[in-house]
């Protein structure tokens, strides 16, 4: 079942981008929506940085969106 | 948006000074997130309480100030590495004070371990030159029972193009003290061989480098590519790994050994897009390192507005990744010692998936709440191990449960 949904996940991130190249250059006034706190990355940190440090705790790789989570001798 | 307390005092003072006063009056803002935390595994392994704080200060000038508070309490049991046997096996602790029974014909689990680990951190964020380019910051300091760390990071980052293109560049170093309970193992030694010093030292260097571009009005983009070099001890004091003979017996359990080195590359995407009010966060995450582990990780949330004030967000992640080169689940008694060796499963070949949603809602006085309920699944590829072991798992996998709580405030 989530195996299946992976896919279809990158797909629609890939269309997204490739469809939103085609209007760069957003003007100040265009930025409602890129204002919403949603739409910033790193606006929800505090869950980000859990995230890392138990993904680091259980998995040999880390880090990508910042500095590599760590700082600890954890099992 | 309601203005904050501090906002409407310094307004308020701001109308008795008179307006040819307003500009002496100062109306810095602190933003603050607090959050618990519980992780629990399957099977009495890991279980995790925390406490996060966040503080954030911003400035007249626009300058950030931010300071972090984190306390994890871990207990639970973890999986030594020793090979599992249809036998009963007592094997030394790997603090020397007493001996461990391990069941026959089950995975063989650690249960010695608790601790509280503290964490700190500031920062500080500030434009110079000019409003578009800003520089930051911060130290870090964490300490366990028998670990230290101990960060410096830093970074630049300029806007340009309207705004619509931002370049970061990050440096960060840490430097970490292990002190395990009973001295420092040497690699690949019986665990009953005398220990090395009482503590090791290891230093992190990363390296980050991104730029995030606004594609629409709707649509931005994060492209990072992160550098890691990590030197000194890495191995894990308290793993050990087994010698087996054809039959299945365990003749010797020997502590593990890693390189002293690690170089690893990070590629990192994430794309943001408004889909009328709702949001989907999407990201890629690919990994290469010279201790021969790939990874690959897929995430996607999608925040849905159900309200002014109330959302729900939904959560999958996908990861992969292949065993480190040295990796083996036991060793073959008739074979010669490799220069390093790790039973440790969290350096095994295995995939994972995560999923979970969170539910953000507006309390009283302007908080946010969010309530967030995730399952994780670790699935580890199959090893065989010997005709004497038959029906015996080495590296079972887990799941797990995260739960949290936090506010806005």
């Amino acid at each position: 079942m989530i195996k299946s949904l992976i896919p279809s996940l990158v797909m629609i991130a890939l269309l997204s981008s490739i469809s939103a190249c085609s209007s760069s250059g957003v003007k100040p006034w265009e930025r409602g929506n890129l204002a919403k706190s949603s739409m910033t990355f790193g606006a929800d940190s505090m869950i980000d940085t859990t995230d890392d440090h138990i993904y680091f705790s259980k998995e040999a790789t880390s880090g990508g969106r910042s500095f590599g989570a760590g700082g600890c001798g954890c099992n | 948006m309601q203005l904050k307390k501090s906002s409407k005092i310094a307004l308020a003072a701001a109308s008795l000074l008179g307006a040819s006063q307003v500009s002496i009056v100062s109306a810095a803002d602190w933003d603050h997130e607090a959050a618990v935390l519980y992780y629990g595994e399957s099977d009495d392994r890991v279980q995790d309480a925390s406490f996060k704080y966040k503080g954030k200060r911003t400035n007249d000038d626009d300058n950030v100030l931010t300071l972090g508070l984190g306390v994890d309490t871990l207990t639970g049991s973890s999986p030594s590495g020793i090979a599992p046997s249809g036998d009963v096996q007592i094997v030394a602790t790997p603090s020397g004070n007493g001996t461990t029974t391990y069941p026959a014909n089950e995975l063989t689990l650690d249960d010695t371990f608790l601790d509280t680990r503290v964490d700190l951190s500031a920062s500080w964020d500030q434009s110079i030159i000019d409003d578009n380019t800003r520089v930051n910051v911060g130290v870090s300091v964490s300490k366990e029972y028998d670990y230290l760390h101990l960060g410096l990071s830093s970074g630049i980052s300029r806007e340009l193009n309207n705004k619509n293109t931002t370049l970061s560049l990050g440096l960060a170093y840490s430097a970490d003290t292990i002190e395990p309970v009973g001295n420092t193992p040497i690699g690949l030694s019986d665990i009953s061989a005398a220990k090395g010093a009482s503590d090791e030292s290891k230093d992190t260097i990363d390296f980050v480098v991104g730029i995030t571009q606004v594609l629409s009005k709707n649509t931005i983009l994060q492209v990072n590519y992160g550098l890691t070099q990590a030197d000194g001890y890495l191995n894990d004091p308290y793993k050990r790994i087994s010698r087996v003979n054809s039959t299945g017996t365990i003749v010797q359990n020997l502590n593990e050994s890693r390189p002293d080195k690690r170089l690893g590359h990070n590629l990192y995407g994430a794309l943001k897009h408004d889909f009328s009010g709702n949001v989907l966060s999407s990201s890629a995450r690919l990994h290469s390192d010279d201790f021969g582990i790939d990874s690959i990780t897929l995430d996607a949330k999608y925040n849905i507005k159900l309200s002014n004030r109330r959302s729900i967000e939904p959560h999958l992640r996908y990861y992969h990744q292949s065993a480190a080169d040295f990796y083996a689940p036991q060793l073959n008694a008739a074979d010669p010692l490799p220069a390093f060796a790790s039973a440790d499963y969290r350096l095994a070949e295995f995939d994972a998936y995560t999923l979970g949603a969170t539910y953000r809602f507006g309390g009283s006085k302007d908080r946010e709440w969010r309530i967030t309920g995730e399952l994780y699944s670790q699935n580890p590829k199959k090893t065989n191990l010997t005709a004497g072991q038959a029906g015996l798992d080495a590296n079972p996998g887990f799941d797990a449960i995260m739960l949290s709580v936090g506010v806005k405030f």
